[in-house]
């Protein structure tokens, strides 16, 4: 996806950049596979790896 | 004067309870003298019963509850400062990265912290159904280390808080408030890193998944903020988000695309936090460097 933007600067100069951003992530569904559920639980009990 | 007639009885039975009354407060069990030769009856017991209670400084109060008895509102009192780890964690065990509707506190609509809290840890309140408010302007650190493959620990992630000031927190890291789909606002004035893991996710990003995200500022002048490895805002595509980064001059080009990354409607400011140089201008710390909207998408 290309996010096209007006960036205006504090001295006023205007600027029209893009960026190409990853198509946006959907809220997670329930997990499914036992591995997901495993990881969900991780991230849930905010457990680093 | 004229003789009164008393029913002995029925009077004995109206002292006796109010004597057990008073030993109802009292918890004592010894006869209470009723005082009729100096017209005090039991004015002295009275009298005598504590007021009030114990003042509470640490422990929780439950101030209201639904009809099935579950709570909707409580105060939690923790005069060490700290909120020790999964104390009011609703997660499911089973694996399931949502919120506990079977559990106590499933109902619940706010949970308000007495005492200023100096320390989180990790999911103090993770999955909380409600809002929570409290003084957390103490907080230097969030939980989690910086690794940008497995860094990060989830603290609010999925509860139903609504705002945020931490005032003194210096890091946030990935997870901390992700998927809290009822966050509006951050204030962070001396955030100088936010760290997020590569290839994040709503579930993971340190505001992964805040959906109703309005207003959100990291740094200030004299605290310059820097965006770690990833963007923070994964999933954040709502409009009527405003972003405020201070940062120098030197750190906007790459600030501005991780926020954007997944910020992708929302309006990103950058201020100077210092006096500083951005595409030949010079500005003065507070300045706003830059403005960046949103104009379409292909």
């Amino acid at each position: 996806m290309i996010i096209h933007c007006k960036n205006t600067l504090g001295d006023g100069t205007v600027i029209y950049k893009d960026y190409e951003v990853e198509d946006p992530v959907p809220v997670e569904d329930e997990p499914t596979t036992e591995a997901d559920k495993a990881e969900a639980y991780d991230i849930l009990m905010g457990v680093n790896e | 004067m004229a003789d009164m007639i008393v029913d002995g009885a029925k009077l004995d039975a109206c002292l006796d309870a109010e004597a057990d009354a008073i030993r109802a407060k009292t918890g004592g069990s010894a006869d209470i003298p009723f005082d009729f030769a100096n017209n005090k009856g039991f004015a002295d017991a009275i009298a005598a019963i504590p007021s009030g209670g114990t003042t509470i400084t640490d422990g929780l109060i439950v101030t209201s509850r639904d009809a099935n008895g579950y709570p909707l509102t409580a105060d939690f009192y923790c005069v060490s400062g700290v909120v020790p780890p999964q104390a009011f964690f609703s997660g499911y065990a089973s694996g399931s990265y949502s919120i506990n509707t079977a559990g106590y506190w499933k109902n619940a609509t706010l949970l308000t912290i007495k005492n200023p809290v100096t320390v989180l840890n990790v999911s103090s309140f993770t999955a909380f159904h409600g809002d929570i408010t409290g003084d957390f302007s103490r907080v230097a650190q969030m939980p989690g280390t910086t690794d940008p493959y497995s860094g990060g620990a989830n603290v609010f992630g999925l509860s139903g808080i609504t705002e945020i000031s931490l005032d003194s927190v210096q890091i946030i890291t990935s997870s901390n408030f992700a998927s809290c789909q009822s966050l509006r606002s951050v204030y962070a004035p001396k955030c100088t890193e936010v760290y997020t893991r590569y290839n994040p996710t709503v579930g993971n990003a340190p505001f992964g998944g805040c959906t109703a995200l309005e207003e959100i500022q990291l740094g200030s002048i004299g605290y310059p903020c820097r965006i770690m490895y990833a963007t923070p805002f994964v999933g954040c595509t709502q409009t009527g988000l405003t972003v405020t980064l201070f940062a120098t001059g030197a750190s906007v080009d790459s600030a501005l695309s991780l926020i954007r990354n997944g910020a992708t409607n929302a309006t990103i400011i950058i201020k100077a936090s210092e006096a500083t140089t951005y595409n030949g201008t010079t500005y003065a710390a507070g300045d706003t460097i830059l403005t960046s909207e949103v104009e379409s998408t292909s």
